[in-house]
């Protein structure tokens, strides 16, 4: 059970929240644009990093805001 | 043990606004808007900042479409939102020494650290609140959702059956 | 037997007695269970988990392997309790287990005499064939012959508590280091001590009989408090026992040491024991385990024991120990024998090192000691005293190979299964532990691990360093589930939700159904009448009169902000930029991967709000995917969203009667068709309370929405109840809103839809707007998959008999190649036939063919006919 640092509220213990998986994967400006592969990889395709990996955490039993952090997934320790 | 009291329904309002319309904001209730995870008891309004940008407003004073009226008004011309969420949340109090004992049941926030004027949205037990420590003594407010009003009493039920308090 | 020596834990001025397999003993206050037994020279106490072997008391702490025993009687029974961790009170009654007829003669002795043929891996080996061999031969048999104590079959009449706790510093065991820690400790300080309750420290919450049993990430240890354990049932008050979430800033580990055996042929024998565990029973509580007893190893301590009594024989090692149910002799060196009634066991120590270890801390081998001690990391716990590496050094007894020579008590794994398995080729630790069961079940290895992975580094001629430990995992000592269910059970096992209305359904003799966590209305049945004889009066009042329906628990979120139209507009997938103020649409939601996500109506409310309605089980889900996107992919839009679903409470009024109904109570707006057509918005009031009105109908007939503040919820749907009357006004629940929706061929999401199920398969092309630049999911409804002409198509059967949901379709009575299947199935109360939709490949094109619904041996012929079965000119929308 990790305690979270919400941006807004501090540590808060992991049932509050939801997780969002990968960050930084934002979605294409015009989609119709890409063709079937680039949807694909946008759609479907994940890094699954060991180590360092940026995600989107919400804080969904209290402030109800999205944020991302950096979690180390060898140790599960959040790194700013 | 601590005793959980239903409190009357009152006029609730939800304040949805960015910084820049503080100030506004402010004026129109006669105080300024608390920071995130804090709230306010003033002129029979409690004023408590549920994220960094939305406050959940009590008026026990008056009907929630006046509160509505008098905000949207003040706050025209700005992108901020005023919305009657009377009917969302039911209000209890815990009254008792071993009130933050008999929260501590159910809620992982360190309670003990909490000040008078913290707020705090959070789960208890399987339900969502925001929780208000109005006073040290200890007296603290609890908004579950409405459908969830029978299951806090329920669970409340559940500790006193099983009434075994000890002091932490 | 009881000596004058020791005996510090004790009250021998008093007496207390107990009832261990129907024997009534006596023993002091201040006993456990295993020193009581002890005392009254009892040695052999339960039977092995495989091959049924007498066994005896191994040690005094929470590491038995093998003195377990079922406490107490009735649905108040606790198995596999262990006998060193019982506090002793009067009147307790505790049995021995896995034996039949009786621990002294045991039927099950039997399988001990086959042993040779019970080797490692012998699951693995034996019990192959057929799925069905295995449960109606093999498991039933392994079930009867090894295991542990049975469960009670009855509900658990305690009560468990839960708290969470939050300190500066957690110091987890009792011990001098532990005590020593929380002394000089900082902040709140809390103590947790596995026994009975010592003096308190200044400054320190002391936690006694509370084991921690799991370390979890960022300093969450879980622990077990004993509250009423220890007390006659008579005198039980609160919760039996009390689990602990206790977060610390810091973590203390003093969580001591253990003993380990040593391996010999017959070292199973009850009168085998830990040296260090003959010590504790008599310095605590005046027990001597024997009066001739031979030390092996490890003799530091036979000058306490010969103070105590005993004769005391030390001999480095031997080569055996004999007895049938208690030791009675030992094989020396020399060859000799040595007539005995104890043998202790004088091995070396390993830290108790779980905790430090569940999050990841590592630990190393100590060669000096021969044991694993912990690393020390800023990032993981402080260990001091004997956890931390502070042991004994005692010079290792090598294992003697030989029959009955085990390594891990509890799982009645012996040496030769571990050599065995080593020339198997199970050389890591961890398929070892999984072949040979050593370290599994209740003592998790505690005095089997060191053993068996030394062996196996023998045996590769390595080292244990090398080897290295299986990982360890919480629990540190077994859970009662009561204690980790806490009050969340019965009722509390997840929130029931209650609408405004709820007390009028119940007066009213309402069915129940749960819709995600909310109970609702299912069908409201008269005196005699069936679900289906209530179904069928209720749709038909609706067809022909009026109906009401508790729709409080619908999705309701308010979207307000200059950009909400253009929000809209990528959320759905239809157009909404030029909707009228005062307007309702229906929309369909779709998520990124072009999927059917949810659907449901939203209304201009003024010309920068809106009032989303989304179904009842997606309401959350709807609400997180709208900020997910707002907050996250176009934060620029300028919206606000708020979930006011349990602001509105909702009453559905449908039927043609419905105007004449509302028409009786509603003030303030003018009801006709004209004035408020359908998918239009009302302000009115009733009853005295504003009241929004809508044209929205789930059932096709002539339907309004009246939507109030929840506080009046219950007051405006009673005015409407008594305004209906006249009309015969009849409520109706879930299952024939069900009936009258799929008689019009609309959709439930979650029945008809299953997370592969787009727009177009729904028939609801015509809410997708092409000329759209984007919305969520329109890139993945262009991909070459969406538009296979052969994909699943919502269609409406006619059967020829009932067909059950979920029934499988196929082209011919006998095919096996699957069509689709029936998504929803029910009796029309119209036509007075069973009807049904499906999914069915290519549907559409197969309308007026016919299909067969296959479910266990049936077969039932279906026309495929368009999915909407009921008014298809929609002519009745308008009463």
């Amino acid at each position: 059970m990790l305690l979270i640092p919400c941006p807004h509220c501090g540590l808060r213990d992991q049932i509050e929240f939801r997780s969002g998986g990968e960050s930084d994967r934002a979605r294409p400006a015009d989609p119709s644009g890409l063709n079937e592969a680039d949807w694909a990889e946008y759609l479907f395709l994940r890094r699954n990093e060991k180590g360092l990996h940026r995600e989107r955490w919400n804080h969904a039993s209290g402030c109800g805001k999205w944020f991302t952090l950096t979690r180390d997934t060898r140790t599960h320790r959040f790194v700013s | 043990m601590a005793e959980l009291i239903r409190l009357p329904d009152a006029a609730i309002v939800a304040l949805r606004c960015f910084p820049e319309s503080h100030a506004i904001a402010a004026s129109s209730l006669g105080v300024d808007l608390p920071r995130v995870n804090r709230f306010i008891a003033h002129n029979g309004l409690t004023i408590a900042a549920v994220g960094p940008d939305e406050w959940t407003i009590v008026d026990e004073g008056s009907e929630s479409a006046a509160l509505v009226h008098r905000l949207e008004t003040a706050l025209v011309g700005h992108h901020a939102a005023v919305i009657d969420i009377s009917g969302n949340r039911v209000r209890y109090r815990v009254e008792g020494s071993d009130a933050l004992a008999t929260l501590a049941r159910g809620c992982a926030l360190d309670l003990e650290r909490l000040a008078p004027g913290d707020c705090a949205g959070t789960l208890l037990a399987r339900a969502q609140i925001y929780l208000l420590l109005r006073d040290v003594r200890p007296n603290v407010e609890i908004l579950p959702r409405r459908s969830f009003a029978r299951y806090i009493e329920a669970w409340f039920s559940s500790l006193k059956s099983s009434h075994g308090l000890l002091p932490v | 037997m009881r000596v004058q020596a020791g005996g510090a834990r004790i009250d021998r001025n008093r007496t207390i007695t107990f009832t261990f397999d129907r024997q009534k003993l006596s023993a002091h206050p201040g006993d456990t269970l295993a020193s009581a037994l002890l005392a009254n020279g009892i040695h052999l106490v339960g039977r092995s988990f495989k091959y049924h072997r007498p066994r005896g008391i191994v040690s005094a702490g929470a590491e038995e392997p093998n003195a377990l025993v079922t406490v107490g009687e009735g649905a108040l029974a606790e198995p596999n309790s262990r006998a060193t961790m019982i506090e002793l009170y009067d009147g307790l009654v505790a049995r021995s287990q896995n034996a039949w007829p009786s621990v002294n003669f045991d039927l099950g002795a039997l399988t001990g005499a086959a042993s040779r043929f019970f080797p490692a891996g012998f699951y693995y080996k034996t019990f192959l064939g057929s799925a069905q061999r295995w449960t109606r031969l093999y498991e039933p048999f392994i079930r009867r012959m090894a295991g542990l104590g049975p469960a009670p079959t009855a509900p658990d009449p305690d009560h468990y508590d839960k708290m969470h706790a939050h300190c500066e510093t957690l110091v987890i065991g009792g011990g001098v280091a532990g005590r020593a820690a929380a002394a000089v400790a900082s902040g709140r300080v809390i103590l947790l001590d596995e026994g009975s309750p010592q003096d308190t420290i200044k400054g320190v919450s002391l936690l006694s009989r509370t084991t921690a049993f799991g370390r979890y990430d960022d300093n969450l240890v879980m622990a077990v408090e004993r509250v009423t354990d220890h007390l006659p049932p008579a005198q039980r008050s609160g919760p039996r026992q009390r689990l602990w979430q206790i977060r610390a800033g810091k973590i203390i580990l003093a969580t001591g040491a253990h003993q380990q055996p040593l391996v010999f042929p017959g070292n199973d024998l009850p009168g085998v024991m830990l040296a260090s565990a003959a010590l504790t029973y008599l310095r605590d509580f005046g027990v001597l385990v024997g009066r001739r007893i031979i030390l092996v190893g490890d003799d530091s301590g036979a000058d306490k024991l010969r103070a105590g009594g005993a004769e005391v024989t030390c001999f480095p090692a031997i080569s055996a120990a004999h007895g049938r149910k208690r030791v009675s002799s030992v094989t020396a060196p020399d060859c000799r024998r040595h007539v005995c009634d104890a043998v202790l066991m004088g091995g070396h120590w390993q830290p108790a090192i779980h905790l430090h270890s569940h999050v990841g801390g590592k630990s190393v081998f100590d060669a000096d000691k021969h044991c694993f001690v912990p690393v020390a990391d800023s990032a993981q716990p402080f260990s001091v005293g004997a956890c931390a590496g502070e042991v004994p050094a005692v010079t290792p007894v090598p294992p003697v190979v030989g029959p009955k020579a085990f390594i891990d008590l509890q799982n009645d794994v012996t040496i030769a299964d571990i050599d065995l398995a080593t020339r198997e080729g199970f050389v890591s630790v961890e398929h070892l532990k999984r072949y040979t069961t050593t370290g599994m079940a209740t003592d998790q290895g505690k005095l089997s691990n060191l053993n068996a992975l030394s062996r196996l580094a023998d045996n590769l001629a390595s080292t244990p360093g090398a080897v290295g430990t299986t990982t360890f995992r919480p629990p540190y000592t077994p859970v009662t589930f009561g204690a980790l269910a806490g009050h969340d059970r019965d009722l509390l096992i997840d929130p029931a939700r209650h609408t405004p209305v709820h007390d009028w359904h119940v007066a009213n003799d309402a069915k129940f159904e749960d819709v995600g966590q909310w109970k609702r209305p299912w069908f409201y049945p008269r005196a005699g009448e069936d679900m289906h004889r209530a179904v069928q009066r209720e749709c038909k009042a609706v067809r022909n009169g009026v109906g009401m329906l508790d729709a409080s628990t619908l999705g309701k979120i308010d979207i307000q902000g200059p950009d909400a139209a253009a929000f809209l507009n990528l959320v759905y997938t239809n157009a909404w930029l030029k909707l009228d103020i005062g307007r309702a649409r229906y929309g369909v939601m779709c998520q990124e991967d072009g999927m059917v996500f949810d659907d449901g109506v939203t209304v201009r409310v003024g010309e920068q709000k809106f009032i989303m309605f989304t179904t009842t089980g997606n309401a959350a889900r709807v609400l997180d995917h709208l900020e997910d996107y707002l907050q996250t992919e176009w934060p620029h839009l300028k919206v606000w969203l708020t979930s006011v679903t349990e602001h509105w409470a909702a009453a559905v009024v449908t039927g043609p009667q419905a105007r004449a109904l509302l028409s009786k109570v509603v003030s303030g707006t003018d009801l006709s068709n004209q004035a408020f057509p359908h998918l239009a918005m009302r302000e009115a009031r009733i009853a005295g309370h504003a009241v929004r009105l809508y044209r929205i109908s789930f059932t096709g007939e002539l339907s309004y929405e009246v939507h109030c503040d929840a506080r009046f919820g219950a007051a405006v749907w009673e005015a409407l109840f008594s305004a209906g009357a006249p009309f015969g006004v009849t409520p109706y629940g879930t299952e024939s809103m069900h009936v009258l929706r799929a008689e019009k061929g609309y959709i439930i999401i979650g029945q008809e839809t299953d997370g592969t199920v787009t727009p177009d398969d729904l028939g609801l092309s015509w809410a997708i707007a092409k000329s759209k630049p984007d919305f969520i999911g329109k890139r993945s409804l262009a991909r070459p998959d969406m538009l296979r002409a052969d994909r699943k198509q919502l269609v409406g059967l006619l059967p020829v008999s009932p067909i059950p949901e979920g029934a499988q379709i196929t082209a011919h009575a006998g095919d096996t190649a699957m069509l689709g299947h029936v998504t929803s199935s029910y009796h029309s109360p119209t036509r007075n036939c069973p009807f049904a939709l499906g999914l069915v490949a290519s549907g559409r094109t197969r309308i007026g063919t016919t299909v067969h619904a296959r479910f266990g041996d049936h077969s039932v012929t279906c026309a495929v006919i368009d999915a909407v079965l009921y008014d298809p000119e929609g002519v009745r929308i308008d009463g």
